[in-house]
């Protein structure tokens, strides 16, 4: 493993959903696919692989449509716009805001998801 | 210390306007922004929706809460002008209408109206030239004039992968110019649906990947909406009868006279 000091730095973007509700639901999967799709749209293989952009699996909250992704801070405004033009993820038609941007997994919990309501 | 965080904190994100297609359309977005305690200064309506819409608000008394613009498409200087009439008619008709927007790929007719001040705010300037065709002189006028750029995202979203290369490339240069004047250029959603309604800080980021300089990009979003807002609001007072032409009041009489 990396020493601290060598690992990339990382901000954490929050992200929810806003969708009207369907009978069918939505995967991380799907989100991840979305994501991933409009960003090789925005900048191409290269962009996806400097920016170190990562959707976290484990942190998906289902309850509350929140997810949250990691990426180099000196792309984070370049995600923000990959985000808003995320319209389809499988059959819902939504709408994605960042909640926020956070340095750690903990102060993202205690700032914004904690603070949000189950849907 | 204490200011510097009330600063931050305070900080507000602003979406100029949306643009509805439909009352349903308008009601459900509006009850969204509620919920998600959204900041919107207007609604813009078409000449198409013009009637309807307006009529709608006035009965839901919206009217004081927002600012309605009133967006015309021209190609001709007398097409520009004929339509500018309907625009005054709903003027006199209901005070709540307020600024108007123009968009058009006629050089000829953006200047005139630039140049008479006869509109508040000019729409989707790269998506009128197929070359970068708008040049330094217009925006020093409406730098001048205080009339604002506005640059709407869902139509950007709406084109085709080529239209959108052209258009964030004229962007990035009118945004260079609109920098160096300081003209008032912003970000905003013109969301039809519930679903194109974007966070206004999120739309900041569409300046900023064409410019690259975040700090002009949030003023985007932040300080230019308010200042257009305020400049509109204090226009709209018993002097003003149109864009660009006022009441003076004498002791004596009371003369129309055109002040630029």
């Amino acid at each position: 493993m990396l020493k601290p000091s060598l690992r990339d730095k990382k901000r954490y973007i929050i992200v929810k959903i806003y969708a009207k509700e369907k009978d069918e639901e939505i995967n991380i999967e799907d989100i991840i696919s979305a994501v991933w799709k409009k960003a090789y749209e925005y900048g191409g293989y290269a962009y996806v692989s400097l920016s170190n952009m990562n959707v976290i699996k484990d942190l998906y909250f289902k309850e509350k449509h929140i997810f949250v992704i990691s990426v180099m801070p000196k792309y984070v405004e370049d995600l923000r716009f990959i985000l808003m033009q995320v319209d389809k993820i499988k059959s819902w038609d939504v709408t994605l805001h960042v909640l926020g941007v956070s340095g750690t997994i903990k102060s993202a919990k205690e700032k914004y998801i904690n603070k949000e309501e189950d849907i | 210390m204490v200011n510097w965080i009330g600063e931050f904190v305070m900080r507000r994100y602003v979406d100029l306007m949306i643009c509805p297609e439909s009352k349903d359309a308008l009601r459900d977005m509006l009850a969204f922004i509620d919920k998600i305690k959204l900041e919107v200064m207007g609604i813009c309506v078409n000449e198409e929706s013009a009637k309807e819409m307006i009529e709608y608000m006035v009965n839901e008394s919206l009217i004081d809460r927002f600012i309605i613009f009133y967006m015309i498409k021209a190609e001709e200087i007398e097409e520009f002008r004929e339509k500018k009439k309907k625009f005054i008619n709903q003027m006199k008709k209901y005070k709540g209408v307020k600024a108007l927007i123009l968009e058009s790929r006629n050089y000829k007719v953006l200047r005139y109206a630039v140049d008479k001040r006869e509109v508040d705010a000019l729409y989707n300037l790269p998506l009128s030239f197929k070359m970068f065709g708008v040049d330094q002189v217009i925006i020093k006028l409406c730098s001048e004039k205080n009339i604002a750029l506005i640059f709407d995202f869902n139509s950007f979203k709406r084109m085709s992968k080529n239209e959108r290369v052209v258009y964030l490339r004229n962007m990035r240069k009118i945004l260079q110019i609109a920098k160096k004047y300081d003209t008032m250029s912003i970000a905003v959603s013109c969301a039809r649906n519930v679903m194109e309604i974007k966070h206004p800080r999120d739309l900041a980021s569409f300046f900023y990947i064409v410019y690259r300089n975040l700090e002009f990009s949030l003023k985007s979003t932040s300080d230019n909406p308010l200042q257009f807002s305020d400049f509109i609001k204090k226009l709209n007072n018993s002097k003003r009868v149109l864009p660009g032409l006022y009441i003076i009041e004498d002791d004596s009489n009371v003369k129309a006279e055109f002040k630029r």
